[in-house]
């Protein structure tokens, strides 16, 4: 197939972009790999004050319905949208490689990346039982799907996104069991003492019904103040919707045999250190452990990528319009940041017009604007200073620790027991469900002294799985810094490679020769696609 | 409609649940019911089954991101293997294998 724009992502983002593209009349192919087109905004429901505009009837945000205005608003104007379809590959050119139900190679002068956001993992025992899911897996189940994910399930970790997907539990009737910490160690991302946690429900304290928690919300600003509400908390935690609340308590492992049973919550200190222990019966445990960009397809541009920890981590790096400096290639939504999904559209439309009308493009920035100052939920603290950031990169500040890879630190291999960074944790924990990598495997090839990721993904697999990262990537990048005593920001990202999504060679083989052979054998017709030497070369691209 | 008892008949907000045709489909030789339009792992869920496939030494494993990135709820689908679960629509009829623990060649099992 060729086109003019392929945009990657149907979510809020791509479904913009498509929309003011195609009103302009370039050739638009939106690619999804889910089978209806919205993205996040299918499992979003919250209530946002009174608040009655476009997007909310009543106060209420209802994904679903904002997701069907945008896909109709596409499709209008001429855009198609390919779903069901997996990108696993974008070769110079630019060829994007679609597996699914019609694998393809998309010709496109233009793509652009609105692949969103993945969840942070919480690696804690027990983490691999039937019925432990992360807390966006539960949104999925109870408002998109309309199922309940659990009867009785625990929340672990407290940040703005696990609360608004509380209520949404809570809605479908799910007993919310309770919202509380994750345990300190070294492993688990979002970790957090009471009283940091504190200071983050500050950004969400307006969802709050409960007077103790928009007061606490509003005194979090202050650090001084965070740490007096910590300690002055009543016992048991503050309650919204009749969901406890504690950042005192962790959950310290899941049990179960053959699936969730109950979970063990610890006791901590104002300063996150773990007491006393009890277990909690619960059907299901939802990881809360926040959202990072998923930056895999982008990577494989070659477009320079940064981290930036006020945006949520590696990001490309981007200019006025979205563009990146891969040629040809832009970027939208929550692959640029971690913000609400009025932000993403906007972002959408910014990209798009910055192809489409580029003469309009400071009307499309100052809806942006206005789209961020008005957004709902704000999932990180400090976006205006990430932002920043990523506008003194583009405009040329010399390369610092905000480009990848930059940490070379040479550190003598473990020795004793008490230089292990997640003492306290078992050998026996999963740090990579995939591969199924133990902490103690690399408690091994740290003693023989292998400790960048790079030699640890070597020798151990891990990112190397079906996943290829999406889930373990930050728990590579939480070991490596625990093991050479750096921060993880600044650990090493390895980089990826094509195919980031498994593809059946049946399919590659399709692609390249022997299209008629599969479908006598298959049956299935797929759809136009025009074979070359040039396509049969770019195949037998050693990458591959 | 048996074992269906997880699904969210009524919602506060989103009010009665639409309407939708009935459907079934075989999971390891066991007929269950869906609802057309469901996903394979949300209609499994309603029919009780939590466990998708196993890990390599047997351990189970189910859903865990329902979006597509992390490939746990892989399972047989007409006996296409590796099919994610959580974004493929059940049809009619369809035939669906829980996946059983993959072999594995010894010399990967060893370096582990």
């Amino acid at each position: 197939m060729k086109t003019d724009v392929c945009v990657i992502g149907a979510g809020p983002a791509g479904l913009a972009a498509a929309a003011l593209l195609a009103r302009y009349g370039h050739d638009v192919v939106v690619v999804d790999e889910t089978p209806e087109p919205g993205g996040r905004l299918l499992g979003q429901l919250h209530r946002i004050g009174c608040r009655t505009d476009v997007y909310h009837e009543d106060g209420w945000w209802h994904g679903r319905r904002i997701a069907g205005i945008l896909a109709d608003d596409a499709a209008a104007a001429g855009a198609r949208v390919l779903l069901a379809s997996s990108v696993w590959g974008i070769y110079p050119g630019w060829q994007v490689c679609v597996s699914g139900e019609s694998p393809q190679i998309i010709d496109a002068e233009r793509v652009i990346i609105a692949t969103g956001a993945t969840e942070v993992p919480i690696p804690i025992p027990g983490w691999t039982l039937p019925g432990v899911m992360t807390i966006g897996a539960a949104q999925v189940l109870a408002t998109q799907h309309r199922i309940r994910p659990g009867n009785r399930g625990m929340v672990a970790g407290i940040n703005p996104l696990a609360l608004a997907i509380a209520h949404e539990l809570h809605m479908a009737g799910t007993d919310v069991a309770g919202i509380v910490n994750v345990p300190p160690s070294s492993l688990a991302a979002g970790e957090q003492s009471p009283a940091a946690v504190i200071a983050d429900l500050a950004r969400a304290s307006h969802l709050a019904p409960s007077w103790p928690l928009r007061v606490g919300g509003r005194l979090g600003t202050r650090p001084w103040a965070a740490r007096l509400a910590a300690r002055c908390q009543p016992r048991g935690g503050v309650r919204v919707w009749g969901i406890p609340i504690d950042p005192r308590r962790a959950v310290a492992a899941i049990l179960g045999d053959g699936q969730v049973e109950g979970v063990v919550v610890a006791d901590l200190d104002a300063d996150g250190a773990p007491g006393a222990r009890r277990t909690v019966a619960v059907d299901a445990v939802f990881l809360a452990g926040g959202l990072r960009p998923l930056p895999e397809l982008a990577m494989l541009t070659g477009c320079r990528m940064i981290d930036v920890p006020d945006l949520g981590g590696t990001i490309p790096l981007y200019g006025r319009g979205l563009e990146t400096t891969a040629p040809g290639v832009s970027v939208a939504g929550n692959v640029t940041g971690i913000e609400a999904a009025t932000v993403a559209i906007a972002q959408g439309r910014l990209a798009a017009a910055a192809v489409a009308c580029p003469d309009q493009i400071d009307d499309y920035r100052r809806q942006l604007a206005r789209a961020r100052e008005e957004a709902p939920i704000a999932f990180l603290p400090h976006l205006r200073r990430g932002h920043r950031t990523v506008a003194r990169l583009w405009h040329g500040a010399p390369e610092g620790e905000s480009d990848l890879g930059k940490h070379t630190a040479v550190v003598p291999p473990l020795s004793t027991a008490s230089d292990d960074p997640f003492r306290g944790l078992p050998d026996d924990l999963i740090v990579c469900r995939c591969e199924e990598v133990t902490l103690g495997a690399f408690r091994r090839v740290a003693h023989e002294g292998f400790r960048s990721a790079e030699e640890i993904k070597r020798f151990t697999r891990m990112t190397m799985g079906a996943c290829q990262g999406r889930v373990c990537q930050p728990i590579l990048e939480r070991i490596d810094a625990g093991l050479n005593g750096v921060p993880a920001r600044l650990a090493p990202v390895p980089g990826h490679r094509p195919p980031v999504r498994p593809v059946a060679l049946g399919e590659l083989a399709a692609l390249a020769s022997g299209r008629e052979e599969w479908e006598r054998l298959h049956g299935r017709l797929l759809p136009s696609i025009r074979f070359d030497d040039s396509t049969a070369a770019r195949l037998g691209d050693p990458r591959l | 409609m048996s074992g269906n008892h997880r699904r969210v008949d009524d919602h506060p907000v989103l009010g009665p649940a639409p309407r939708r045709a009935e459907i079934s489909f075989i999971c390891d030789g066991r007929w269950l019911t869906a609802c057309q339009g469901d996903v394979l792992a949300a209609a499994l869920l309603a029919n009780g089954i939590h466990t998708l496939r196993a890990g390599r030494a047997g351990a189970p494993r189910g859903l865990y991101c329902a979006i597509g990135h992390c490939f746990e709820c892989q399972v047989a689908v007409d006996g296409r293997p590796g099919v994610r679960a959580c974004l493929t629509p059940v049809r009619d009829g369809m035939i669906v294998s829980l996946a059983p623990p993959p072999d594995e060649p010894g010399e990967r099992r060893a370096a582990r």
